[in-house]
């Protein structure tokens, strides 16, 4: 008789499961899909390093693009490469991700392309540094600001030369 | 309209497959949806028995090695073929079939077919949970069958013949109601509802004795199952509901009364657990036994 009393309870009362409509809130440190902005990638390959199921690769189409590509399929939400991105490109959003099925590989597929620019000393396509990682490191009025790496390389053994012999401080000027 | 004819119709359109699939559908439906909703649940869409159909007769057959094919695939088949030759018997308001004498033994024998088939379907599937369920789908017969039955028998008694016709048009008495009564009670297990879920119990055997059918053979089953449903409700409304002069009127009494005895089975079995095959067997030859004595000695007392 209790049950009955429960179950017709039941009958008069809403239903107590919800509706993907009305689902709860997601938390705020929800780890959903992944969001990757472009601007701010240097396409170190540290995010593809530290994923455990390779969720994250890069293609490149040498002296033109280096694409970044993720695959929810493989992702296991862990929040690694965003935690160890040093440009913080990623982040992972609060959205649930939808139905996914790993095996016939549908569900959400990301690519971004990080175009190379011409180094502006030699001319080698690379990947420039994003603004706020240069501000922070140089200083917004640098004028190394479009060196590729070894050219950047070239010009800080350059500094110090120039700080121990100031004769040779004349040889350096910046090819622009 | 010919004989051939208006039997055809009535197995083919109405009240046969064409007409008692959907209702079918629509009375698992309307038993799901009534079981979520007393167990606090949303349930499922109006469609789903429809979707689940339709689904299953997408998949793949796998029949399981060393089985043979065509009985494998013939017992669905015979199943549904069965259970809705018995629907065409029954005397609905608008059933071309004219009524024979002695049909009602025909359709007592067409009804236990879908068991039959069930209980070999579990037996040649090989798979150890499907021969667990043939064998208490087949104990559960031999307890339920009593008062369902006796039911019958008794109106037929009470009737003085074996038509369905007769049997539909036999005067109001306390006999239907002591009827009415044994056959509800044998209902619940003739459905495969707790608490005499014995033969399909998910919790201890996986499914019930279909457990190696897969694809379209498995949604004939479902089918069968879906029509036996139509087939037992209207069973009872045209045997022991008064008939009134009015075809329409017998009809749409006839519906509701379906539904609410469906309400009514799944009301009891939401709120009972699942008995033990020698509990379920007991309950049926003392208290089925009780109420088919009762029943039979009515008959006779008149
Ligand atoms: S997303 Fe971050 S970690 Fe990954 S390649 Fe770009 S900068 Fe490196
Ligand atoms: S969240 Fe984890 S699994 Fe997903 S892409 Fe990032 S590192 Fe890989």
């Amino acid at each position: 008789m209790a049950m009955l009393k429960t179950i017709l309870g039941n009958l008069l009362r809403p239903s107590r499961t919800r509706a993907p409509a009305d689902m709860p809130d997601v938390p705020t440190v929800y780890r959903g899909a992944l969001a990757h902005d472009a601007a701010r990638c240097t396409a170190c390959g540290t995010c593809a390093f530290v994923c455990a199921p390779k969720a994250i690769s890069f293609t490149q189409d040498p002296g033109v693009s280096v694409s970044w590509h993720f695959f929810i399929g493989q992702c296991s939400f862990c929040g690694l490469c965003a935690q160890n991105c040093p440009t913080q490109a990623i982040s992972l959003d609060a959205e649930v991700p939808t139905g996914m099925n790993s095996a016939a590989g549908d569900g959400l597929r990301l690519e971004s392309i990080v175009r190379l620019q011409p180094c502006t000393r030699c001319g080698a396509a690379h990947v420039p540094l994003p603004d706020a990682a240069i501000a922070a490191l140089w200083g917004v009025e640098e004028a190394e600001r479009g060196y590729c790496p070894d050219c950047r390389r070239w010009a800080a053994s350059a500094r110090l030369r120039s700080a121990f012999i100031p004769a040779a401080a004349e040889e350096v000027h910046h090819e622009r | 309209m010919n004989t051939v004819w208006s039997y055809l119709i009535a197995f083919a359109v109405w009240p046969g497959l064409l007409f008692a699939a959907p209702l079918g559908w629509l009375e698992l439906w309307f038993m799901r949806k009534l079981v979520a909703r007393l167990q606090g649940r949303r349930g499922p869409p109006f469609f789903q028995p429809f979707f689940d159909f339709m689904k299953l007769l997408g998949k793949q057959t796998v029949i399981p090695r060393g089985v043979s094919r065509g009985i494998f695939l013939a017992l669905p088949l015979v199943s549904v073929g069965a259970v809705t030759a018995a629907l065409a018997i029954v005397p609905l308001p608008g059933n071309p079939v004219p009524s024979l004498p002695g049909d009602v033994v025909l359709l007592l024998y067409l009804m236990e077919v879908p068991v039959l088939c069930e209980v070999l379907a579990g037996y040649v599937s090989r798979s150890i949970y499907g021969q667990v369920a043939a064998m208490r789908e087949a104990l559960l017969s031999l307890a339920y069958n009593l008062p369902f039955l006796v039911a019958i028998i008794a109106m037929a008694q009470e009737a003085g013949s074996f038509r369905m016709s007769a049997l539909q048009a036999a005067p109001y008495g306390i006999v239907h109601l002591l009827a009415g009564v044994t056959f509800l009670l044998a209902l619940p297990a003739r459905m495969k509802l707790n608490p005499f879920s014995i033969a399909n119990a998910e919790h201890e055997i996986v499914a019930d004795s279909h457990i190696e059918y897969s694809g379209p053979p498995l949604a004939l089953f479902k089918l069968s199952h879906a029509v036996e449903l139509v087939l037992l409700t209207e069973l009872f409304a045209v045997v022991f509901i008064p008939a009134t002069p009015w075809p329409l009127v017998n009809l749409l009494v006839y519906l509701a009364a379906g539904i609410l005895v469906l309400g009514g089975v799944t009301l009891l079995a939401t709120a009972t657990a699942r008995l033990r095959l020698a509990q379920a067997f007991r309950f049926y030859w003392v208290w089925g036994g009780i109420a088919s004595a009762v029943t039979m000695a009515a008959t006779l007392v008149r």
